[in-house]
């Protein structure tokens, strides 16, 4: 169990490091917008992962909270792309 | 091996699946044209890959038998709070990015945010920073 929580670890790890190199590059402020995303669910399974490995007793609180709040940053991202309109 | 080990295997294999989602879409954002096509490829991470983590953990925790019934019905909550709120979020950060910028991948077809909308045909008229 542990070692297939370690594997989903650096695959999670992976996929944000090139999640970094999409903000890098990415053409346009609305792909970095996109890959900002991207790296916020990548922490929230981080999260996860690491607390089903130390069996820590607040993980779906968390899971919950962090899910609910994900859209705040984004809609915030949202309207900055579009000067405060909608 | 017996019912825990086998639920805890399960759990783990959820976990590394959910994960190789993660990885799919990163993969998806770095071959995308243009970032509407990001925006939708995004949505493999948070539908699928997310509630599938969710699940692996909630396994992991029945097979230790420290699965309380508040836990599960966190997890579920947040299984469907990933599935409603990435879709929303989704939907708004489209919507921003077509008004944002204008250049499409020339394989889009079926452009319903741009032929026949009145209110994207007067933005296109007066560019964003006449209008401010």
């Amino acid at each position: 169990m542990s070692v297939l929580a370690t594997i989903a670890v650096v695959i999670i790890i992976i996929s944000a490091t090139l999640g970094t190199i999409q903000i890098a590059r990415g053409p346009d402020d609305a792909s970095r917008a996109v890959s900002g995303d991207l790296l916020f669910f990548c922490a929230i399974a981080v999260f996860i992962i690491t607390g089903v490995l130390r069996s820590t007793s607040v993980l779906f609180d968390v899971a919950l909270l962090a899910t609910l709040s994900g859209i705040l940053a984004t809609a915030a991202l949202a309207r900055m792309l579009t000067r405060g309109r909608r | 091996m017996n019912g825990p080990d086998l639920l805890s295997l399960a759990g783990g294999v959820l976990l590394v699946l959910g994960s190789l989602f993660f990885l799919v879409t990163a993969v998806a954002l770095l071959r995308a044209g243009d970032a509407i096509s990001r925006v939708n490829n995004l949505s493999p991470a948070t539908g699928v890959g997310l509630p599938l983590i969710i699940i692996g953990a909630a396994l992991d925790y029945l097979s230790r038998g420290e699965l309380t019934v508040l836990d599960a019905v966190l997890a579920v909550l947040a299984i469907g709070a990933a599935l409603v709120v990435s879709s929303v979020a989704s939907n708004m950060l489209a919507r921003a990015a077509y008004r944002a910028q204008r250049e499409l991948d020339p394989r889009t077809i079926s452009n319903a945010l741009g032929a026949g909308d009145p209110a994207a045909e007067a933005e296109t008229a007066a560019p964003p920073a006449e209008r401010e």
